[in-house]
């Protein structure tokens, strides 16, 4: 059975990308960021649309592909390595949080901003895991 | 994620997406894919802001009679009053031309300036793109304005929207001058500052004139504040001093811009 919830997740990506543009000079999370990457962390098998969403986020405020799109890739593979490695947990999952979200700094982000968006994205991210684990269960 | 994806390793596909990437970006259609995102946004981004500007309408009902009689008899005054800086304009105009004819200069084109409403910011912390929307028709090149100064150049456009460069974006570079000086300098974008390119150091304005657009390469109308000139530094055996500025523009306030459209024959 097909979950609604990517599209859910999509459908509030490009309209929380819409607000970072429509209020752009406010000091606001970047909303599409952290819901994408909350989904991303919570569980690495999103990244077949999570990935191509990142990727037009990427284009439509920073104007290339080359902002947090290409750590984003990586983020699946080394989570799995990872995992494999040390066991599932949260402290390289933070750590690649910190890592993939960095790039907003040098797109000229201000660190509340990049804070904001840490923020909002750990209890998107929590609350994802807890649902996915609920459909599994 | 499995190990291998279609039989290829992942990295491999990683590797070839992000040369295809580097591909596309460096080609022309490359150039235009941000700038087009932007655009394809727009419709949301106005739906969103659609709330707000309904709020204020409504609010416009309820403003009162008699402030609205001030107003009108306000600007009454103030059209009088233009209509003599207009009087006095065209008298400048003529003279104007009639001095040109004599020093055999060439005319510079007209422009056409028409308000444009601010639609959108790029989220960075000056705000180095922005989206407008206009009641005419705005075309590619076209310069934007503020009331303080020169705000930046159209770069695409789909009917009346359009997405701006500030002249803070790396790749814009405004000729400029001192009025009442030769100093042909370039001004360039730096993200948060501007560095002003080609100022002899003899010839350094002080630290906080202004440098106005000189009109050169026809893209810019002349006479627009651009940058206030911020810091000088001497630069070990080069003829030209290493110039910081900030624009005298402060677009991330502004509701509403201006755009000067080049008069085409």
């Amino acid at each position: 059975m097909h979950s609604p919830l990517p599209l859910l997740l999509l459908a509030l990506a490009i309209t929380g990308l819409a607000l970072s543009l429509a209020s752009g000079g406010m000091l606001q999370p970047d909303w599409s960021l952290a819901i994408l990457l909350g989904a991303l962390l919570a569980r690495r098998g999103t990244w077949p649309w999570v990935l191509p969403a990142l990727l037009l986020h990427d284009l439509a405020l920073y104007w290339t592909p080359w902002g947090v799109f290409p750590l984003a890739c990586l983020l699946p593979i080394l989570l799995q390595r990872m995992d494999a490695q040390l066991g599932p947990g949260l402290p390289q999952r933070m750590g690649m949080l910190l890592l993939v979200s960095m790039p907003m700094l040098f797109y000229g982000a201000g660190l509340m901003q990049w804070s904001l968006t840490l923020l909002l994205c750990i209890p998107v991210w929590h609350s994802l895991a807890y649902m996915y684990d609920r459909q599994i269960a | 994620m499995s190990r291998r994806w279609l039989g290829v390793r992942p990295w491999i596909w990683l590797a070839t997406l992000f040369v295809l990437l580097l591909f596309v970006q460096q080609s022309p259609l490359g150039q235009q894919i941000g700038p087009r995102a932007n655009l394809f946004f727009a419709p949301l981004v106005s739906a969103l802001q659609a709330p707000a500007i309904w709020w204020q309408d409504i609010s416009q009902w309820f403003i009162g009679r008699d402030q609205l009689q001030s107003e009108v008899l306000d600007l009454r005054k103030r059209v009088q009053q233009q209509s003599f800086v207009e009087q006095e304009r065209d008298a400048l105009r003529a003279e104007n031309m009639q001095l040109r004819s004599l020093l055999v200069l060439p005319e510079l084109p007209d422009y056409i300036w028409h308000a444009a409403k601010v639609l959108g910011r790029s989220p960075d912390k000056m705000s180095q793109r922005l989206m407008l929307k206009a009641q005419t028709q705005i075309h590619a090149d076209d310069a934007v304005a503020s009331s303080e100064g020169l705000v930046g150049v159209v770069d695409s456009v789909s009917g009346h929207l359009a997405v701006v460069r500030t002249i803070l974006d790396a790749s814009l570079a405004v000729p400029a001058t001192q009025p009442g000086s030769g100093l042909a300098v370039l001004v360039r974008g730096q993200g948060e500052r501007l560095l002003v390119d080609f100022v002899p150091v003899e010839q350094a304005p002080p630290v906080g004139s202004v440098l106005m657009t000189s009109g050169s390469g026809g893209i810019f109308p002349p006479g627009i504040p651009v940058a206030r000139i911020v810091s000088i530094r001497p630069v070990a055996g080069s003829v030209f001093a290493e110039v910081e500025a900030e624009p005298t523009a402060h677009w991330r306030r502004d509701a509403w811009l201006s755009i000067a459209s080049q008069q085409h024959p």
